[in-house]
């Protein structure tokens, strides 16, 4: 059954392999996925070690529910100290990795040490073997999957780095597949210092479901009710381009870095225009909306491409060319590049240049102009291989600020020196408040109460929000307003880190709908599934214990209240474009104050937003580091 | 299964074409293979594309009105 998946240690340095069940105290404690990556994380390193050095560790997982009866539990977690922040790095996938992992026995590997030659660590029923992967150096993400495939069975799984985890682009990525990508946070240059190019999963065991039928029976229950949704319709046509329909047309997304809230004439980057290069549209393992598109333009074959393509290579950048958001998705996914991180420090860098910051001295003569398609497609291949300007952009925020000078930082779009997506909050407090506060930098995936912008009713916020732990306080359906918004972000966060723990795809989870899945059905898929017996209050309460632990990593590599902050342009600069409800928007500096304090409250944590001891104490983590694992 | 009832068939009837107005955020409905709407409420004029025959979505809006 699920829960007899194992833990593998894996010492690069030394070759040795040790292998542990995982007790049912310590699943009861943190369920598994990136709830058990983050207790691991935090057990097995210390404070102030260099991310890309031997002391660091990155962990590969699969969720607790991964490979079982429960649809679409693909989703593959990966962790680390992130070498792009220095706070907590985590990333999760889709794809077939993680149910393949599952079927290989085991949920959690442990990367330690560093190899001295390239590798491939390869997991095949219940054993694990560390090959050498020369061979496969140099190789983008798809011809290395594809040489795997020929060496080890079609049938293996493949997760590993590109070119740009190789040169140690602080944001490269992990790639499952052509487009499966762990994008945020630099866990492919984690692996590349390791010299770990890929992992490969062959498993055939069987994993013995706890109530078949009823977990079944449940699982078409809850799927019939979620194709039915107007969301799935929707995003099984378009994929998650289709919120641009919403965000670019109302002045949510952020062009020419930050400068204005809207791309006008957008109309040929609009979502349906990927009808006239798609073929067809594919899902994960096990899941039924089929998200994404499989294209075909010129010589280029890929899928995708997603929201965050659309806005890294369109909207941010000033490009209006919907074949450039296609061939731009292509070349991060073959390099192995987060397209998010991507995008937003090319924006940044196109600023500079037009402020004169950057000049063609310093990109070799690139002409870093807004809406320059081949200027966008050349810097992306020179930061993967990090050449010219791309060398300092494949440092991050932070980094390529330091080495850039003058007053290069205060127009970078970041938080705790990872880039945010590439919307505009300055109109949405409660999206603010998201970003500020993530765990792992400015963050879209982890806290945001998306369904904020569809100004639903005070009585369908309650019944969404006060469930299974109620807010005292009131909901406002008007998504500029700061109401209610800290208890919005903090169910959320809670929300995503239960999902995450089983490794259901968020997209079935309340985020873009207030009408999919909540806490009762993550407690009744694990009781079919895997008999554990856990009300969605035991739920909560391990993802709030999860939480707590990314929070206690942050807080010994020195993170804190001065962290959880937006830079200074959301505070001074007005929204200039959009429609008359977001035009004139900064956020409220005292209002935003009072909203940390609000959220910290929420949490249990003093005013520098360090748990207290009570917290530490209610949720067990007096004691850690505690090394049960 | 349940027969449906009348009542829930007429609702789900009365849901075809509906899309809220990203102006005044208020619901309205789209004439079947419309491409252009304008809200009611609001005058807002948008357009529209159709996910499937039921379903329709905005698709953006007449960017002349955004220049301002």
């Amino acid at each position: 059954m699920a829960l007899n998946r194992q833990i593998a240690y894996i010492n690069l340095s030394t070759g040795e392999i040790e292998t542990k069940p995982i007790p049912l105290e310590v699943r009861k404690k943190f369920i598994g996925g990136r709830g058990l990556d983050m207790y691991l994380l935090y057990n097995h390193t210390e404070a102030g070690i260099d991310a890309l050095g031997p002391d660091n560790v990155a962990l590969i997982s699969a969720g607790l529910l991964s490979g079982t009866l429960s649809s679409a539990s693909a989703r593959t977690h990966v962790a680390a100290k992130s070498p792009l922040t220095g706070a907590v790095g985590s990333t999760n996938m889709g794809g077939f990795f993680a149910p393949e992992l599952t079927w290989a026995g085991f949920h959690h590997l442990m990367l330690k040490g560093e190899a001295e030659e390239p590798v491939c660590v390869w997991v095949n029923d219940g054993k694990i073997e560390i090959r050498d992967a020369s061979h496969l150096w140099g190789l983008s993400t798809r011809e290395t999957q594809n040489a795997l495939k020929e060496e080890l069975g079609e049938e293996v799984q493949v997760l590993c780095i590109g070119p740009a985890g190789e040169n140690l682009v602080r944001y490269a990525n992990v790639m499952n597949g052509m487009k499966n990508a762990g994008g945020r946070t630099g866990m492919g240059a984690v692996l590349g210092s390791k010299n770990v190019k890929a992992i490969a999963a062959r498993g055939t065991m069987d994993i013995e479901i706890r109530y078949p039928e009823e977990a079944l029976e449940y699982d078409y229950e809850v799927m019939k009710h979620i194709s039915g949704t107007k969301f799935a319709q929707i995003m099984g046509k378009y994929g998650t381009m289709f919120i641009q329909s919403v965000t670019n047309t109302t002045g949510l997304v952020r062009t020419r870095n930050f400068q204005h809230n809207q791309l006008l004439d957008a109309e040929p980057i609009e979502c349906e225009h990927i009808e006239e290069y798609s073929f067809g549209t594919v899902g994960c393992f096990g899941c039924i909306i089929h998200c994404r598109h499989r294209y075909i333009v010129d010589d280029i074959y890929d899928e995708g491409p997603e929201y965050t393509a659309q806005g890294a290579f369109g909207w941010e950048v000033g490009c209006n060319n919907f074949e450039t958001i296609l061939r731009g998705n292509h070349l991060v996914n073959h390099y192995g590049m987060d397209i998010l991180e991507t995008g937003s420090m090319m924006a940044w860098a196109m600023e500079l240049y037009e402020k004169g910051i950057l000049t063609d001295k310093d990109t070799g003569g690139l002409k870093l102009e807004w809406g320059n398609d081949e200027t966008v497609l050349e810097l992306i291949r020179q930061i993967a291989f990090r050449e010219g300007i791309g060398d300092v952009l494949a440092e991050g925020p932070l980094r390529a600020a330091d080495k850039i000078g003058k007053d290069s930082l205060k127009y970078n779009i970041h938080v705790k020196g990872m880039s945010n997506l590439h919307s505009d909050e300055r109109p949405t407090p409660a999206l603010a408040l998201g970003i500020a506060t993530g765990t792992r930098g400015s963050d879209h995936l982890r806290s945001r109460p998306a369904i904020d912008l569809y100004h639903l009713p005070v009585f369908l916020l309650e019944k969404v929000y006060n469930n299974p732990v109620k807010y005292e306080g009131k909901f406002t359906s008007d998504y500029r307003d700061y109401e209610g918004k800290a208890w919005e972000v903090l169910w959320q966060e809670m929300m995503y880190m239960a999902i995450d723990l089983v490794g259901v795809c968020k997209y079935h989870c309340v985020f873009l709908s207030p009408n999919l899945m909540n806490f009762d059905h993550i407690s009744k898929f694990l009781y079919y599934n895997t008999g554990l017996e856990m009300s969605p209050r035991d739920v909560w309460e391990v993802a709030e214990r999860c939480y707590n632990i990314e929070r206690l990593f942050n807080i010994r590599e020195g993170f804190g209240r001065k962290d959880d902050t937006l830079v200074d342009r959301y505070f001074d600069e007005p929204t200039t474009r959009g429609l008359e409800i977001v035009r004139g928007k900064t956020i409220d500096r005292e209002k935003f104050k009072e909203m940390i304090d609000e959220y910290y409250a929420l949490h249990g944590w003093d005013e520098n937003g360090t748990p207290t001891q009570e917290t530490l104490e209610r949720l067990g983590l007096d004691k850690e580091p505690s090394h049960m694992l | 299964m349940a027969k449906r009832t009348g009542k829930k068939e007429e609702k789900k009837r009365s849901r075809i074409g509906e899309v809220r107005c990203l102006n005044c955020f208020e619901r309205f409905r789209v004439p079947p293979k419309a491409e252009k709407f304008t809200c009611p409420n609001c005058s807002w004029e948008w357009r529209i594309s159709w996910v499937n025959p039921k379903l329709a979505k905005i698709r953006g809006p007449m960017w002349d009105r955004m220049r301002f």
